[in-house]
């Protein structure tokens, strides 16, 4: 099937005719080519191998600078910074430092790396050092006062310092051992929160806005069980026995009533009283409704 | 100890209350309270349902709402009407904040509330917090509400601090001089239903009950408490609970039994009163009817008949509806009624029904019922596309109002309720589709073994509580929808009755309530129905006018051509595809059996192939008894009487009726309770075995045999709610002899007004386009140098011209452009100069190409998909090339292949002049020793009992839910149809295909019974992979 030209670009676009021309060589094809953005990375490679700790300290630091201000340039911020030491006569060593939200912070990055610095090996001599930063993330910057720039905190609810904290902990001591109690939304007190890796610490850390139940400062792993004396099961509370001692209730508020979470398969529901004793001690007493025992969940401070 | 609950929150607060109305009201009266109480978020939806359940137990019902203002802070106040004047006042307000609002919403400010506080009651409910805002609208409200009727509501939650929170109402009572009344602010009747509430609310929110948190209640103390209990609760404010009690008390003193509803009058000429302008419209219309003299017994109908409705004071209602019809009559739109009302003479002779009294054995008690006391119900069917104009007509005449439609409460059945139910529990998608598609039409439960068959473990428990919750869920409402076409009209304004809403379409007001509701209050509903099958007939008879000058009517027909043996005989070969009432697959199986030969078996056709006969086992005896199998034989005279034209079946609900007053000896009104009994049977179950002893006995009594009241009595009970009413029966057979004739003398006619009928009937435009063919039509094409936007007749009513409204995607506006070109300038040879001419969008020439319309012009569809590419909509001068040759295409293409083009047919127009999709298998089907359905008729090829297989393309798929689970499939080659017959074994073992597939190689036995053939199908195939491309088409019934 042979189609006249001129029948083309009218149904096809004016594009069809060039494509096949230069398809067929007719016409010239030229070739851009994009060029990959490298990350950001910075190298130092010393006259000799050196073992003086201070030149390497002082490099690495030079190094450090010099990458932060690209990744100012290019208005980003890594969360990882890879540390590469070339040794002589050995094969190199390094260190990776991961950051929970992308900082380009090189007092804080300094503070992150300094240690790994001080336990590497630097065996016969560090002949060159080179700092690169993967996991790159934006971040404009803010110019928070006149003549200084302050980066912005990773996220709302958070603040710059327990990113910070959190980042030098994860990073001394490896991130499967850090987590973050996270708060959920569940009127049982022993599900109002769950524990979370540390990883990514860019949410909420303060409790959601609630109209307040009144929660004791401590609340037990498991409630301890006591004998009681109350008027009614309902309440007031009396007289509690709790780690053998006998106490005696002055003020008594309550009952709070939760019912079972019926969908994860609970059976029974509790009251709670929030009791104070002769000593001035707050109790938060449970009763268990189906078994009916009674036991204390938690104490104020 | 009195109490009662004020704050009764029930399902129909959507997706809120988890009660229906009427156990809100049992569990109040089984608690013992003063009164029942309902008061649901900014509507009256469910009272009347309260309303009946409560005079049922025998409790005083108080009948509120729970106003939301949507300022104030949101303010909640229950509001209690003591009188008419402040029940009405109270749907003005609703009324008011409903119409300013989109559908579903209301919007009402204090200032609202307080205009409209006459004779109220308020209870206001307190936020969590007591700040300054509230206790300033809380003075506002007592400065408005004079002493005693303001209240302020005081709940015990089982929060962290009750005793607190009572401490702080109650000073803040004091202090605003509103005293306190208790309420535990109830969601549900009983604490078992708190995980229905917790998922309701989660459907609400659309979240999982995982992450729905803080949103669900703590705990599940929102129930109704018994009064010792809410003592005990609100220890040392007794005072509170009592009021409660003392407010419910005031409520009830209205009843919703006050409302005494008035029908419009309509205006009479001066000097009569209606009932006498009735009856003077009554008997002129009998003259009309019966030009050669008013036959006695219609006569003394029309006398009996007037009377009645003149002691029960329905005459204004017969002429609004008179009224209704003439307008339509006026402007030429068909109409008919239908139903109960078709029983009467004066509806005959006024020109509501059609059917003849002197004909006909009417039963005027079927219609209207002195004891019955509810006012009757006419129905009326309109031409499908034009029953618009007679609702903008009521709503013009009558004003919006006094005249809105009714409601109907879409209520969640087992697919949505479990699709729901499911999500918000949690199932993965997957799953939930799998359950819901389960549920779906085609019935299915989900017990054990069918969740096994799932692969799901019943014992689950995560799966056991979406199920019972599921089973909890269905009949819930959902949200409120209009009605078809119930109006209610009113001579008071409406809104002093029930609150009206917007609908959701423009222009539409809604009432509140729904049918049985408005059957329950006693209010008169005129149901403007919309029937294809009447567009179908007038648009044949336009036509026939246009094209061939004949001056047809619906009357003329009846009379001039009535009882033609050949368009009898026509049936009786169940050659009536198209026809109404009598196309379906079960009514052509019996057609040939029963051989309609005149026009009361038409009716008797109409309404035995139905489930209540099939259930009632009556289709059987009568047959026999009509081919002479069985002797006919009546115990008496009296039975002869009243079966005698059914051949001593009962097959009518009034034959039921009259058999019980003949030979029971009820009167009138007790047998149209027994026919209700009937019908409520398959819901309520217990009242038909009180009428059951009462018939036996009674014909007992009266010397009929045991045996004889027993079989009657049994043939009742099968009628249910689907036993056909005759007069029904025998207007519907009305229009059946009608499209019949049609069919028979005007094919091209008949076809053509379907296909530009459609959405209607059981065919789609294929069968009727090959039906048609079949009786030598010829069908032409769409093209766009010929064809209109509808079909039309050509060459003086030989030809059938497809219309342009088969192409898909085609906007009407570009098919009209091109008529009025085409008209204007005849017929184009291009498609440039078309396109210029008639400024048609690019878009639609699109469409038309894909549709292969450019015949004419010789260009097939690739062609002319190549001619309409380079066209664009917006003129681009820039890129006009003077110098380029003005293209016409013409270029030489690739040929498409047949099977290809006929699947584009398919794909665009849902049918294909040139082969169908299965003719192109037919080598291959014949090696592999596939029969032609066309074979199936003649009794030498296939005769009982053998062994065929056929292959087709899927037109049908039926499960009638009489049928015990058996599938009827109707399959369609080139030759001809298939009646297949799947057992449920056979479905078990090919599930996927019955449902699925587009087409099928079926192999099975033969089973003919005269001319009826069906196969029962022993294995089945799936034909999709070689009809690849041609788009799914049936039409799948339950």
């Amino acid at each position: 099937m042979v189609l006249p030209r001129f029948t083309l670009p009218a149904r096809f676009g004016d594009d069809l005719l060039l494509r096949l021309d230069k398809a067929m060589g007719h016409a010239i094809e030229t070739i851009r080519p994009v060029r990959p953005l490298e990350p950001p990375c910075t190298e130092r490679v010393f006259d000799g191998p050196t073992t003086q700790w201070e030149a390497i300290e002082i490099t690495l630091r030079a190094l450090v600078e010099s990458v932060c201000d690209q990744l100012k340039a290019r208005e980003s911020g890594a969360r990882r910074i890879a540390v590469e030491l070339e040794r002589s006569d050995c094969s190199p060593t390094g260190f990776t430092l991961h950051l929970s939200s992308a900082s380009r912070d090189q007092n804080h990055i300094w503070t992150l790396a300094r240690p790994h610095l001080e336990r590497a090996h630097l065996g016969f001599g560090v002949e060159s050092i080179r700092v690169k930063a993967t996991h790159l993330a934006r971040l404009t910057h803010e110019q928070q006062e006149r003549w200084r720039e302050r980066a912005q905190a990773p996220g709302p609810g958070t603040t710059l310092a327990a990113t910070q904290l959190t980042d030098t902990l994860v990073n001394r001591l490896g991130a499967h051992r850090i987590r973050v109690y996270e708060p959920s939304e569940s009127h049982l007190p022993e599900r109002a929160g769950r524990l979370r890796a540390a990883r990514s610490i860019g949410r909420r850390l303060d409790p959601p806005a609630r109209a307040s139940a009144d929660r004791p400062t401590l609340l037990f792993q498991a409630p301890e069980p006591i004998r009681v004396m109350a008027l009614t099961p309902d309440g007031p509370v009396m007289r509690v026995t709790w780690r053998g001692e006998n106490l005696k209730v002055i003020t008594c508020v309550g009952p709070e009533r939760l019912g079972p979470e019926w969908w994860a398969g609970d059976r029974s529901g509790r009251d709670y009283f929030k009791a104070r004793d002769e000593h001035g001690r707050w109790l938060w007493i449970r009763r268990d409704l189906i078994s009916n025992e009674w036991s204390i969940h938690g104490v104020w401070a | 100890m009195k109490f009662a609950e004020l704050g009764g929150t029930s399902n129909f607060t959507f997706l809120t209350g988890a009660s229906h109305p009427d156990e809100l009201v049992r569990e109040a009266a089984r608690l013992g309270y003063v009164a029942a109480a309902i008061a649901d978020v900014n509507t009256l939806a469910g009272i009347v349902r309260a309303h009946v359940a409560a005079k049922e137990v025998g409790i005083p019902l108080a009948v509120g709402s729970r106003l939301r203002l949507s300022e104030s802070g949101n303010l909640e106040i229950l509001v209690y009407p003591t009188s008419r004047d402040a029940y009405a006042g109270l749907c003005r307000l609703l009324t008011l904040g409903k119409r300013r609002a989109p559908k579903g919403e209301c919007y009402l400010s204090l200032h609202d509330l307080i205009e409209h506080s006459d004779g109220l009651l308020g209870a206001v409910v307190p936020p969590s917090v007591l700040d300054d805002r509230f206790i300033e609208t809380l003075d506002g409200l007592r400065g408005a509400f004079d002493a005693g009727r303001l209240s302020l509501i005081a709940s015990i939650s089982y929060g962290p601090n009750d005793a607190d929170r009572l401490r702080q109402l109650d000073a803040l009572s004091r202090h605003a001089s509103v005293p306190l009344t208790a309420s535990n602010d109830v969601l549900y009747h009983c604490p078992q239903r708190r995980p229905l509430q917790d998922v309701l609310t989660c459907i609400r929110h659309s979240c999982t009950i995982e992450q729905a948190g803080f949103k669900l209640n703590p705990n599940a103390e929102r129930h109704l408490k018994p009064p010792g209990e809410m003592l005990r609760l609100f220890a040392g404010y007794e005072a509170a609970v009592s009021r409660s009690a003392e407010i419910a008390q005031r409520a009830a003193a209205f009843s919703l039994d006050e409302l005494c509803y008035e029908y419009p009058v309509e205006p009479c000429p001066e000097g009569l009163t209606p009932i006498t302008y009735l009856r003077q419209r009554a008997f002129a219309g009998a003259h009309r009817r019966y030009p050669v003299g008013i036959p006695a017994r219609v006569r003394e109908s029309l006398d009996r008949e007037l009377a009645l409705i003149e002691e029960l004071r329905y005459e204004p209602y017969f002429l609004t509806v008179d009224e209704i019809v003439g307008f339509a009559r006026s402007r030429g739109i068909l109409c008919q009624g239908r139903g109960g009302a078709a029983n009467s003479a004066v509806c005959y002779c006024l020109g509501i029904t059609e059917v003849d009294p002197s004909r006909f054995q009417l039963l005027f008690e079927r219609f209207v019922s002195r004891e019955r006391g509810e006012p009757p119900d006419i129905d009326i069917d309109f031409e499908h596309e034009r029953r618009e104009e007679v609702i903008q007509h009521i709503y013009e005449k009558y004003g919006r109002d006094r005249a809105a439609l009714t409601a109907e409460v879409i209520s969640y059945r087992g697919r949505s309720a479990v699709r729901d139910v499911g999500k918000a529990m949690g199932l993965s998608l997957d799953r939930v589709d799998t359950l819901a598609k389960n549920l779906d039409q085609w019935g299915g439960s989900l017990c054990e073994d069918r969740l096994r068959e799932l692969g799901m473990n019943p014992a689950d428990p995560t799966l056991r509580q979406v199920i019972t919750l599921t089973n909890q869920l269905r009949g819930f409402p959902r949200h409120l929808s209009q009605h078809v076409g119930g109006f209610v009209i009113t001579r008071t304004p409406l809104h002093d009755l029930v609150p009206i809403e917007n609908a959701a379409m423009d222009d539409r007001t809604v009432i509140e309530w729904d049918k049985d509701d408005i059957d329950a209050m006693g209010m008169l509903k005129v149901d403007c129905l919309g029937l294809g099958m009447l567009t179908c007939i007038r648009k044949s008879l336009d036509m026939l006018h246009d094209a061939k000058g004949l001056d047809l009517s619906v009357p003329t027909i009846l009379s001039d051509h009535a009882e033609d043996p050949f368009v009898y005989e026509m049936i009786q070969h169940a050659d009536t595809v198209g026809v109404f009432q009598i196309e379906s697959r079960a009514q052509m199986s019996m057609l040939p059996r029963l051989r309609p030969e005149n026009f009361y078996d038409l009716v008797i056709e109409v309404a035995i192939v139905r489930p209540g006969p099939i259930q009632g086992k009556m289709v059987h005896p009568y047959l026999k008894r009509r081919i002479g199998e069985e002797p006919v034989t009546y115990p008496n005279k009296d039975i002869e009487d009243v079966l005698g034209r059914t051949l001593g079946v009962p097959l009518f609900q009034e034959q039921a009726m009259r058999l019980a007053i003949v030979a029971a000896g009820f009167t009138p009104d007790e047998a149209d309770r027994l026919r209700r009994a009937m019908a409520a049977w398959k819901r309520k179950g217990d009242a038909i075995f009180g009428f059951g002893q009462k018939l036996i006995s009674g014909m007992i009594d009266r010397g009929y045999p045991r045996e004889f009241a027993e079989r009657c009595f049994e043939q009742i009970k099968g009628f249910s709610e689907y036993g056909f009413p005759e007069s029904h029966a025998a207007s519907f057979a009305l229009l059946v002899y009608v499209s019949s004739w049609l069919k028979h003398y005007e094919p091209a006619a008949f076809a053509a007004a379907l296909i530009n009928s459609q959405p209607m009937g059981f065919y789609r435009p294929a069968q009727i386009v090959r039906d048609a063919q079949e009786h030598g039509v010829e069908v032409r094409p769409v093209d766009v140098n010929h064809s209109a936007w509808d079909c039309s007749l050509e060459d003086g009513g030989a030809a059938l011209r497809l219309g342009m409204r088969l192409t898909k995607g085609l906007a009407e506006g570009d098919a009209d452009r091109i008529t009025a070109s085409v008209q204007s300038r005849g017929a184009f040879d291009s498609i440039n100069t078309l396109w210029r001419a008639s400024d048609v969008s690019v878009r639609g020439l699109r469409r038309l190409a894909e549709a292969d319309a450019f015949g004419s012009m010789g260009l097939n569809r690739r062609e002319a998909l190549w001619a309409v590419k380079p066209l664009r909509d917006e003129p681009m001068p820039l890129f006009e090339r003077s110098d380029t040759p003005d293209d016409e295409g013409g270029e030489k293409l690739p040929i498409a292949e047949p099977y290809t083009r006929v699947v584009e047919d398919y794909s665009t127009t849902g049918l294909s002049l040139k082969a169908h999709p299965v003719s192109f298998l037919r080598a291959d089907l014949g090696r592999a020793g596939v029969t032609p359905a066309g074979d199936l008729r003649s009794e030498q090829q296939c005769p009982n009992g053998r062994h065929v297989t056929l292959a087709g393309v899927v037109l049908v798929r039926q499960r009638p839910g009489t049928a015990s689970g058996v599938v009827f499939i109707t399959l369609e080659d080139e030759t001809g149809i298939a009646n297949l017959v799947v057992w449920p074994k056979v479905y078990e073992r090919f599930r996927r295909i019955v449902r699925l597939s587009k087409g099928i190689i079926v192999s099975g036995k033969v089973e003919r019974e005269g001319e009826v053939v069906h196969v029962h199908a022993r294995q089945m195939k799936s034909l999709d992979e070689d009809l690849q491309g041609l788009a799914a088409g049936s039409r799948d019934f339950h």
